[in-house]
């Protein structure tokens, strides 16, 4: 297996984060790189469907949802410990992109990108209603199981640094996992789709088997980041399922580079950062976020990974 | 003789306009078959039911006694029927080389998503091969959107021959290329008529009579005539409806 430069630095710098943060500033940063990296799991799921099979979902905030609600009402009505749990978010978000996508993908371009909002719509009011299950717009709040207990020895995710290691594995892994399977024969199959799907059925593949699995994969990685915002937060709300937060991880992973792999965690690590760091001095930051991104969708319409892929032969990819 | 392709009073219409009309076909093997006609005569469309991209309102299509007609375009693809489209289309973004992986790859229905692609000895030995009988060598890492026309053309019949097909239609396979070009594709098919059945609808009527063995013609969606090129070239019904009253140079 060969080392890529990049990668490597990049992991040992976010491995290394907990130790600089507190030397270089306010480890309340820390949390912020905690909150960056869930949400480059969810843009990465976007990306997935978007930059992979071509089709963009607007919807992904349901599956988003689902993996909170999953971890939320695990905790908090079925009293389940952190593992359970934390495995119920991503596997309904899972199963609810499986039953959509079968109505969903058999629409593409704005037709899919339509239906998706309508579902991710029709559930957030559903979410909304249902007071008694997912406590409407105030949400549920809970408290963290433990990660896991040994003879008296606990480890839970009240440490911000646990928490932060917590988060990184586990996206690292989706990442990882995201790219193990692009340099497959499956993921070539995907994008022969993106490229041409009149030419992809014409070699024999079932585009919409494989647009559907394709639909299931990205649920799932949004449903992981539900998941684990969940447990960030500490509590799970339908104002997360609408899909202004859907608008939002297109934003991101369009900025940052569709269709690479590091691209939508670019895109949501410099929206964020520039969030965090505007909003304290001026309350209208989403002016220079909205800027800032047609800057980037005029100037490098392949986002800041292809800019740098432009400057430098040897870019992550 | 089996033929084996087979049509049986097929129809498809087009709100009032009937595209292909309660056609029956049987072609036969080892010999170029060419489907010819004025436009709006139905080939194209006569290729779109046949490849599953429309289905017919009625009718039925047989290939080697298997029946078509309700198959999905993937499904036939993976019998072995391959088709080139008018409108040359490939994976622009995918280069040469990867066009003609991800065809193979498809055709053993491959799908696995764990296994890197650079682990398949086989389909890159193939592919090899099929570049260097098309002279793609040297544009074999060069992205398929950034090739010239005739050599998209050749790429596109590359991906047709490299599953080793039962079946290919050709649909315009010389349109819009310079003389040169044509020749070099004219050459292809002709070589290729000894492995495979091959059907083309063709506008260039000097390529027609020069590449075909059998001609049919088709004309409102019904068919006119069919023969050898000699046959058509002088069938007084094909001048008048296809060619016009006055002389043909054929």
């Amino acid at each position: 297996m060969k080392i890529h430069l990049p990668y490597a630095g990049l992991l040992l710098t976010l491995a290394l984060a907990p130790w600089i943060i507190p030397i270089i500033g306010d480890p309340f940063w820390l949390s912020v790189l905690t909150e960056i990296i869930i949400w480059s799991c969810f843009a990465a799921s976007i990306n997935f469907l978007f930059g992979y099979v071509g089709l963009l979902s607007f919807g992904q905030a349901l599956f988003f949802g689902f993996g909170m609600y999953g971890v939320g009402i695990g905790i908090s009505s079925f009293q389940l410990p952190f593992w359970p749990a934390f495995f119920l978010g991503p596997f309904s978000a899972t199963v609810m992109a499986l039953i959509t996508g079968i109505f969903a993908v058999r629409l593409t371009w704005h037709y899919f990108a339509i239906i998706t909002v309508v579902f991710s719509l029709i559930f957030y009011f559903l979410a909304l209603t249902l007071k008694s299950i997912t406590g409407g717009d105030d949400g549920i709040n809970f408290s963290l199981p433990d990660l896991f207990n040994f003879m008296g020895y606990t480890v839970s995710l009240t440490n911000t640094t646990t928490q932060y290691f917590f988060t990184l594995g586990v996206v690292v892994l989706c990442f990882w996992l995201i790219k193990i399977v692009m340099s497959s024969p499956y993921g070539r199959c995907l994008i022969a789709i993106r490229d041409n799907d009149v030419r992809a059925s014409l070699i024999g593949i079932n585009v919409y088997k494989l647009r559907l699995s394709a639909f299931v994969i990205a649920g799932f990685l949004a449903g992981v980041s539900g998941a684990l915002f969940a447990l960030f937060g500490r509590y799970a709300s339908a104002s997360y399922m609408f899909y202004h937060v859907s608008g939002e991880g297109v934003v991101w992973a369009i900025v940052g580079g569709v269709g690479t792999l590091l691209g939508p965690a670019i895109g949501t690590g410099v929206f964020i950062l520039i969030r965090e760091v505007v909003s304290s001095h001026w309350q209208h930051h989403a002016l220079i976020v909205g800027a800032f991104a047609i800057c980037i969708v005029i100037f490098a319409p392949e986002g800041i990974v292809g800019l740098w892929k432009k400057y430098s032969k040897r870019g992550p990819k | 003789m089996k033929p084996f392709l087979r049509i049986e009073n097929l129809s498809k219409s087009f709100g009032g306009v009937k595209a292909v009309n309660n056609l029956s076909l049987e072609l036969f093997p080892n010999r170029i078959n060419a489907i010819i006609g004025p436009n709006g005569a139905g080939k194209t469309t006569l290729f779109n039911l046949i490849t599953g991209f429309i289905k017919p309102d009625s009718g039925k299509i047989f290939f080697d006694d298997i029946e078509l007609t309700h198959l999905p375009i993937h499904e036939i693809s993976l019998l072995g029927i391959k088709r080139t489209l008018q409108i040359k289309s490939v994976f622009n973004s995918m280069t040469v080389y990867e066009n003609l992986w991800i065809t193979l790859s498809a055709h053993q229905g491959n799908v696995n998503p764990f296994k890197e692609i650079s682990r398949y000895p086989e389909i890159k030995r193939r592919v090899n091969e099929i570049i260097e009988q098309l002279g793609l060598e040297h544009f074999a890492n060069i992205q398929a959107g950034a090739l010239s026309y005739g050599d998209v053309a050749l790429l596109e019949i590359g991906m047709a021959i490299i599953t080793s097909p039962k079946m290919i239609l050709f649909d315009e396979p010389v349109c819009g290329m310079s003389p040169a070009e044509t020749e070099k594709v004219v050459s292809k098919i002709t070589s290729l008529a000894k492995e495979t059945h091959i059907v083309i609808i063709e506008h260039d009527m000097d390529v027609v009579f020069k590449m075909a063995d059998e001609i049919v013609v088709l004309a409102f969606g019904s068919k006119l005539a069919s023969g050898t090129p000699k046959e058509i070239g002088s069938n007084q019904q094909v001048k008048e409806v296809y060619f016009g009253t006055d002389e043909v140079d054929a």
